[in-house]
């Protein structure tokens, strides 16, 4: 069974319709990838499976759970954690702090976090947080204020939040827009890493083709809210739909 | 009920909702078109209502004004209503200029903070200058008493309906009038709403801080001048009269539905009447009321009876 | 640690070891339970009785123990706004109604200090409940203002309909009993601790000051603390990192209820009185004042706050000329905190010391302001 399915799926504003019978399927440790032209409906699809959004019709399914109607924290608590395409990050706090929140997140069901506990005594919270911190390559600035890191680094605390929560599915918004050619190495390496290391499961939306079909086990292009195709990057390399939608331009 | 007495009822409620509603509305365009929260909506009113008494009368006032006698142009009521509104029309587009626009891109909470400082300096400005004891608007003759009109007297039923509530409410409508008038006719009323409506847009589009708006900052800080005068001439004057308008204000502007006309003016007849009901089945209840009112409202509606523009819910 | 990093003079490194150590301990809970103690401790006799300091505050060591209570409300506050971003303009409800409950409790019930003050805390934690079920759907400007009806409304009710109740303008009187039965709040002391603390009533507050300080500095060092924080920056990424905001949200609000109504309560029990004015508007303004005047989101500010705030209001009102614009000059004050230093007093004298630390620094800053450089430091303002 899929880790992750949506039936269905539509989401109309008014009389515009963003998404329009959507159908996906996610397999359980695999890196699947969405593309689509500005405006195909790439961004209201991940707010409408996190919960940001309620679709019109149609259902989500995680894990055998109904997401539609979830609150998006009760969605997170489930596993599903996401990233976002702007760093929203919490730009007061320092770095450390901001990875923190998210683990402590994480442990939502426990008892011992209240407001009369310390922080401090949370080994467990602790090492995700240095885990992570470590991982991202952020260990050295854990203490500065996250409104003062450049803009690269935002995005890889972004990112760094994301993980936090310990989730079993990842979905990353445009992770590598606006990171230099290294910063972007760096996070394809990572994106690897999350898969064979840590075991997750990533849903990546993303502009860079050479990323997308380097290291996509499958992928879903949407245009105009409907899903025009979905497979292999060899299959929809040559896939004439997509080419047509998508990749016309460069054919030319 | 005797028709006289409904009809004093009505003219109660009507002139109280009238004055909420000239000093409501400025707070609710400016809040809905400009994303901008003024609690010194307060000082207009206030201003208003002394400017107004300044121009009316001549009175001995206290504070730092003690030592000169009476003091004022004495030139009547009318005089007042008519040239009031300009003067604080003018204030209105300093304020704009010099407090609102350099905190259009602030945080809500901020422009909330950094206006009722400025309410609360203005009105211990006010304390000092003009003492902290009220004072109590003159009222000419023919504002006294029933309506009563040339050769056919006061009109059946309207003998409980005292004419400086009649003139409230006459003049509120039709100003109400005038700017439903400016939003639907004219070129700078149209540019408001578009930016009501899509402020991403306006502001991309750079109408925000144009001249459409500073217009209606300062229509708006006129009314609220002119229910200084209004206002001053139903109550008391006392330099804390600018906290104590806001207030009902901003709830009812809350209530309505922020930045939506309609609500407004609904919120501010919701308000006026239950006021009003409120002095006859629980007279204890009359201040209260408006409040419950509100919180009623709110705990049914969050986003208040009209909800138009979509800030913070 | 070595004592001879303190002895050698202007190195760099031992200067930096100190500095580190210092930040270390200020921080610790002991250490700032130890500074509430030693500031209550000194507090009255410094304000009121060092012959040093000043003439013009000699003799008011009651307005000490006003400024105690103050504190705690502005604490209760701050916790609200300067922690979890959320600005009521109505907390007045919670300070009044736990007035009331203290003092209808003392002459309705049983009448015993501690006993009264649990009595107005938990009005207000009621309170807080049905407040936070209306309040928390809204946000930042229709929350302060629903706030504010709130506060509004429960202030005429209690000046008009319940007059029967809260004796309206006249208000209650709440009679002063000893403490457990055994000891008399108004018992002086003589010598050395009679110098330093007058009274009971004196170490009474003081006391709750202290456990309003710990409680609040460990709720800050808690998980929650943390949670306050990320809330306040940014709502939306906290429910979706997995946080039921809503959850988090009330018990801010509740803790804030509840700390305020301990203000509210002891006031009661120090006035010997409990009157409508406490629901008032005006009230939930001062506090507004205070905590922002002194630096939001820190432990110091609202205390500071508090203190320049009645400072002006007990002390300055009473100058010949001056006297007179005291609240004028507050209001002006607040205005300028709000408008170019939102880290208010507080945040000026840790900013202060910070670039003292770092001569090099300021002596950059200095010469960028020289040359004109003040653009930066503008829009770096208004980020916030």
């Amino acid at each position: 069974m899929a880790l992750l399915e949506t039936n269905d799926l539509t989401k109309e504003f008014g009389g515009l319709t963003a998404l329009n019978g959507v159908e996906i399927a996610v397999q359980e440790g695999e890196l699947v990838s969405l593309i689509g032209p500005n405006g195909a409906g790439k961004s209201t699809l991940i707010n409408t499976i996190t919960g940001r959004l309620t679709p019109t019709r149609g259902t989500v399914t995680y894990a055998g759970n109904d997401l539609v109607g979830m609150e998006p924290f009760e969605i997170a608590q489930l596993g599903v954690g996401r990233t976002f395409q702007t760093a929203s990050i919490l730009p007061e706090l320092s770095v450390r702090e901001n990875v923190q929140v998210a683990a402590f997140a994480a442990e939502h069901g426990s008892f011992r976090i209240n407001f009369l506990s310390r922080r401090d005594s949370f080994d467990e919270v602790q090492e995700l947080t240095d885990d992570i911190l470590a991982t991202i390559g952020l260990g050295e600035k854990a203490g500065m204020e996250a409104a003062s890191l450049p803009y690269g680094d935002k995005r890889r605390l972004e990112v760094a939040i994301g993980l936090a929560t310990d989730p079993d599915l990842l979905f990353m918004d445009e992770p590598t827009a606006g990171m230099s050619p290294t910063e972007t190495e760096m996070t394809v390496d990572l994106i690897e890493n999350l898969l064979s290391e840590w075991g997750m499961t990533i849903f990546l939306v993303e502009h860079d083709m050479d990323i997308v079909f380097d290291i996509s086990d499958r992928i879903f292009t949407l245009h105009q809210g409907e899903l025009i195709a979905k497979g292999t990057p060899d299959e929809i390399r040559d896939h004439p739909a997509v080419r047509e939608a998508y990749l016309g331009g460069e054919g030319e | 009920m005797t028709l006289d007495a409904a009809v004093g009822f009505v003219f109660i409620a009507l002139s109280v909702a009238s004055l909420y509603l000239l000093v409501a509305i400025g707070l609710s365009i400016v809040f809905g078109s400009l994303k901008y929260v003024n609690m010194a909506h307060g000082v207009l009113y206030l201003g208003g209502a002394y400017i107004g008494l300044l121009i009316a009368s001549n009175e001995q006032f206290g504070g730092l004004l003690s030592d000169f006698g009476a003091i004022g142009l004495g030139w009547g009521f009318v005089p007042a209503l008519i040239l009031t509104p300009a003067v604080i029309f003018v204030l209105g587009v300093a304020m704009e200029r010099l407090l609102a626009k350099p905190f259009y891109d602030r945080d809500l909470l901020e422009q909330l903070l950094v206006t009722f400082g400025v309410l609360i300096a203005a009105q211990e400005i006010f304390a000092i200058v003009f003492g902290r004891t009220g004072t109590i608007y003159p009222r000419p003759e023919w504002l006294m008493g029933a309506i009563s009109f040339p050769l056919i007297g006061t009109p059946p039923g309207m003998s409980a309906a005292s004419t400086i509530r009649v003139l409230v409410v006459t003049l509120t409508l039709v100003l109400i009038g005038v700017i439903f008038a400016f939003f639907k006719y004219t070129d700078y009323g149209l540019a408001v709403r578009a930016g009501t409506e899509d402020s991403e847009m306006a502001e991309m589009l750079g109408i925000r801080v144009g001249r459409p708006f500073l217009l209606i900052f300062a229509i708006g800080a006129a009314y609220a001048g002119l229910a200084g005068v209004l206002g001053g001439s139903l109550f008391n004057v006392t330099s804390g009269i600018g906290m104590e308008i806001l207030i009902p204000s901003l709830v009812i502007v809350i209530m309505g539905g922020v930045g939506s006309l309609r609500g407004t003016v609904i919120g501010s007849l919701l308000a006026g009447f239950v006021f009003a009901l409120a002095t006859v089945v629980a007279p204890s209840m009359t201040q209260a009321s408006i409040y419950l009112l509100a919180i009623v409202v709110l705990t049914i509606r969050p986003s208040g009876i009209f909800p138009s523009a979509k800030i913070g819910q | 640690m070595s004592t001879d990093n303190l002895q050698t003079d202007v190195e760099d490194e031992s200067s930096l070891i100190s500095v580190d150590a210092w930040d270390r301990i200020k921080h610790t809970e002991r250490f700032i339970f130890m500074v509430s103690v030693a500031f209550v401790l000194t507090f009255s006799y410094l304000f009121s009785r060092a012959p040093v300091v000043s003439d013009v505050t000699q003799g008011y060591h009651g307005l000490t123990i006003t400024i105690l209570i103050w504190s705690i409300f502005a604490l209760g506050f701050n916790l609200l706004l300067g922690q979890t971003g959320l600005l009521s303009f109505g907390h007045a409800m919670f300070f009044g109604t736990a007035s009331y409950a203290t003092a209808l409790f003392s002459i309705h019930v049983f009448n015993e200090p501690l006993l009264i003050v649990v009595v107005g805390v938990l009005s207000a934690l009621a309170l807080g409940v049905v407040a936070a079920v209306i309040l928390l759907r809204l946000h930042t400007v229709y929350f302060a203002i629903v706030a504010l009806a709130i506060g509004q409304f429960l202030y005429f009710l209690a000046s008009n309909p319940l007059e029967g109740i809260t004796q309206g303008i006249n208000g209650l009187e709440v009679e002063r009993t000893p403490l457990l039965g055994m000891v008399d709040l108004e018992h002086e002391y003589g010598g050395i601790l009679g110098e330093l603390v007058v009274n009971n009533l004196y170490l009474f507050v003081g006391a709750f000051f202290v456990g309003a300080v710990v409680f609040i500095t460990r709720v800050r060092k808690s998980p929650y603390g943390l949670i306050f924080k990320a809330i306040r920056e940014n709502e939306t990424r906290a429910s979706f990192v997995g946080l039921d905001v809503w959850r988090y949200k009330f018990a801010a609000f509740l803790l804030s209820a509840g700390i305020t109504g301990l203000a509210g309560a002891l006031l009661a029990v120090n006035t010997q009185f409990a009157g409508v004015e406490r629901l008032y508007w005006s009230i939930s303004g001062d506090v507004v004042v205070m905590a922002v005047l002194g630096g939001l989101g820190t432990l110091a500010g609202p205390v500071i706050g508090t203190f320049v705030w009645f400072y002006f209001k007990g002390i300055v009102n009473g100058y010949p000329m001056l006297g007179n614009y005291w609240l004028l000059m507050l209001a002006v004050s607040f205005t300028a905190v709000v408008w170019v230093y939102p880290d208010g007093i507080w945040g000026m004298i840790t900013d202060f010391t910070a670039e003292l630390r770092e001569p090099r620094n300021l002596a950059e800053k200095v010469k960028g302001r020289l040359t004109g450089g003040s653009a930066a430091e503008g829009s770096d303002g208004g980020e916030r």
